[in-house]
């Protein structure tokens, strides 16, 4: 399975969904089962996340199991109601919505929620507080949270997406394969002559600035990874065209999973949707649900 | 009056105790709820302490059981709520069991360096907790609830791994579980007193620790308590100024000052620095009052309750009123304090300057005329001409060779300097403008 080769191969991974109930947990779920036994994972979660209930739809949320031996960071709230046996590691300073987040080992098999850190700085002290524990660092990301995927946190990252990012099969792909895409601009080649560089947010603003702008005109774009981009797509199509774009640090992305069901009950043809997000990424998608 | 109060007084403290290098957050909590001292007794063990600290981190060669000490205090969290629950009879859940091993093992390890230090720590049943909380004596400040706590515990955990799913053996697990941390917490509750005079000791050890070392770091020195009401500060400064100047790369002229249960009258040209020695006469104060090292050379303090102080642009918005209400205002709640025979030590800036000189200076002379049959300890910063020949008076040298010269002297009665407009020379103001004023004083004069 391509999404566990690519993992071993990298210390870090955060799991990004496109939008809630794009299947981020089964993902992880999945990850978690398949990787070999021998990889000691460490887990945690960037904000609120992985609760029984999603709150903010109302459906329902696995919870993540974890095998003996694995490592992983939760609020105290959430440790309290794991269902598993588990040595305390750590309790920290870093606080959460819900007390103070702490780190244990676990040591039967079982079933706990994650919640880690709320902000990416944090999230960063955990990781560096576990990283010589374990081979694989793996982050599960909060609704929306693209920052989660800079390669200033994690190394790789899996992207998951589904009906409920979009109803329209079309409108998924594209939408899609415009993130697939941010995510793998090429890298820097370090020559700074004729760069313009954006360090901040890189929005239609500043994009039709450069774009009107004499001086700037063919030259390339340097921006501090795909995660500052805020632009319309078509904005940003149309600027590519004049203006090839190169970032600073790139994360590896490692695969795409789909879940075709949407929170409305809506399910699209997961076979035609994997096959059409596979032609327009170039990355293999697959739908874990179905393939577990 | 507690330190988190004294911090918001303009006196420089917050920068002093901003910079103190407290290790954890509860000690630098349980620093900030502390009351300033009240009797010279307090005071002067307090300081008897902060002293074999301060000896213990003099020599380098205990620098290293130093740093031990206080990476492992960085350690020391506020379990104070936990260990309540222990004492109500509470069962502790994992983390609270957690909290407590981890309290009990840190305990043991700061004694130890401490003992390196030659600063032995009260010895407290701490050795028992961790027994009862490591059964394995394993001594790593982890915890679960260890299969060998029970052999049943161990027989259904060794169910649960063969089938994790199996809800009933889970539950099982949890019951056991639930009754051996409820036996635990039984087991210790017999040290709950010991467990939080430990935190208590911790946190204390902490903050003298990082007075000592403050105290060196900054040549800070340990006061004498003064018995007859007498201040004295020789060679005081301030460190937030003057760590201001060395960012500037310019040096810091240190100044002494005497003052007794009298008002005394400070003056001097602009820019002299008079409100910065009436800011560090109440620094020290305060500093004094609350056991940190003193800034000065030799320091010999009187216990006071309370230390008032009264700054330029006193502007009272929110209670819409002038500055010039707003600093008669609290004038007169020095005046009414002195009258009640608080124990006190005012600090007063320039009083009355934003009213007119005739007025101002009837404002500022009867004042110290008044506080003076009080008998309190008040140090005034004035530019006015005033009849204050029952008072001691000071004044900054000031410009020396066109260099400002900030020590303080004895001044004769009634002298102020005019050295205004030499200042302003020196500011580099407009040649018209000086001319113009050097012509009408001049013309005053004749």
């Amino acid at each position: 399975m391509h999404l566990i080769d690519g993992l071993l191969e990298v210390r870090s991974c955060s799991l990004v969904g496109l939008e809630k109930n794009t299947g981020k947990t089964v993902t992880l779920n999945y990850l978690l089962r398949h990787l070999p036994s021998c990889v000691r994972v460490g887990v945690t979660s960037i904000g609120l996340d992985g609760e029984t209930r999603d709150q903010v739809v109302g459906t329902e949320k696995p919870e993540i199991v974890l095998r003996s031996g694995s490592l992983f960071g939760t609020t105290e709230k959430h440790y309290r109601q794991r269902k598993m046996v588990s040595e305390l590691l750590d309790v920290s300073d870093i606080p959460t919505a819900l007390g103070r987040l702490v780190t244990a080992r676990v040591v039967v098999t079982g079933k706990v929620i994650i919640a880690g850190p709320g902000s990416t700085e944090l999230l960063k002290r955990w990781m560096r507080t576990v990283e010589k524990e374990v081979d694989l660092i793996l982050v599960d990301g909060a609704l929306s949270r693209m920052s989660l995927a800079s390669p200033t946190v994690s190394e790789g990252m899996i992207l998951a997406t589904g009906a409920a990012y979009s109803a329209n099969i079309d409108t998924l792909v594209r939408k899609t394969a415009y993130v697939v895409h941010l995510i793998n601009l090429p890298l820097w080649d370090g020559n700074d002559d004729d760069c313009i560089c954006v360090s901040g947010a890189v929005t239609d603003r500043v994009l039709d600035k450069i774009m009107n702008d004499k001086d700037a005109k063919g030259k390339r774009l340097l921006i501090p990874d795909f995660t500052k981009v805020f632009a319309d797509p078509m904005v940003w199509h149309r600027f590519e065209q004049q203006h090839p774009v190169v970032v600073r640090q790139r994360s590896r992305l490692l695969g795409l999973t789909v879940n075709p069901t949407a929170p409305n009950g809506m399910v699209l043809d997961s076979d035609i949707l994997c096959k059409r997000l596979t032609e327009a990424t170039g990355l293999p998608a697959v739908d874990l649900m179905r393939n577990s | 009056m507690q330190l988190n109060e004294a911090i918001l007084e303009p006196l420089c403290m917050r920068y002093v105790v901003d910079e103190l290098p407290v290790q954890s957050g509860v000690a630098r909590r349980m620093l900030l709820d502390r009351e300033a001292m009240q009797s010279a007794g307090d005071i002067e063990s307090y300081y008897a302490r902060l002293r074999t600290y301060t000896e213990a981190v003099k020599p380098v060669c205990n620098d290293v059981a130093r740093r031990n000490l206080q990476f492992r205090l960085q350690g020391l969290k506020d379990i104070r709520t936990t260990l309540e629950h222990l004492s109500a009879g509470a069962t502790l859940d994992d983390i609270e069991l957690f909290e407590v091993k981890h309290l009990a093992i840190l305990y043991g390890e700061v004694c130890k360096q401490m003992e390196l230090l030659s600063l032995p720590l009260e010895p407290l049943r701490m050795e028992e907790v961790i027994h009862i909380l490591d059964p394995d004596g394993m001594r790593i400040a982890t915890f679960y609830v260890y299969d060998s706590y029970s052999e049943r515990l161990r027989t259904l955990r060794k169910q649960l791994e063969l089938n994790p799913a199996d809800e009933q053996v889970f539950v099982a697990v949890q019951e056991e579980e639930l009754r051996i941390r409820r036996e635990l917490s039984g087991s210790l509750r017999e040290y709950a007193e010991d467990l939080k005079r430990g935190l208590l000791l911790l946190a204390d050890t902490d903050i003298l620790l990082a007075q000592a070392v403050q105290a060196k770091e900054w040549n800070l020195c340990l006061p004498s308590v003064s018995k007859d009401g007498r201040l004295i500060l020789k060679e005081m400064w301030n460190p937030e100024v003057q760590a201001s100047l060395h960012e500037r790369h310019k040096e810091y002229q240190r100044n002494s000052i005497q003052l007794g249960e009298e008002p005394t009258v400070l003056t001097g040209s602009n820019m002299g620095g008079k409100t910065i020695v009436l800011r560090t006469v109440g620094l020290c104060q305060m500093l004094f009052l609350f056991g940190f090292g003193i800034p000065a050379q030799e320091a010999e303090l009187p216990v006071r309750e309370k230390v008032y102080c009264t700054m330029s642009d006193e502007q009272s918005v929110t209670e819409g009123l002038s500055s010039f209400a707003a600093e008669i205002k609290s004038l007169n709640r020095i005046v009414e304090a002195c009258r009640r025979g608080e124990n006190l030590l005012a600090l007063i800036d320039e009083p009355a300057r934003t009213t007119n000189p005739v007025e101002g200076t009837a404002l500022v002379s009867s004042l110290i005329d008044v506080l003076r049959r009080t008998h309190r300890s008040v140090l005034m910063v004035t530019h006015y001409t005033i009849d204050a020949h029952h008072c001691p008076c000071l004044r900054v040298r000031g410009l020396q060779d066109g260099r400002m010269d900030y020590s303080l002297i004895e001044a004769r009665e009634g002298e102020v300097p005019h050295e205004a407009l030499r200042i302003a020379e020196t500011l580099g103001i407009d040649a018209e403008w000086l001319s113009a004023a050097h012509k009408v004083i001049n013309s005053t004069a004749q």
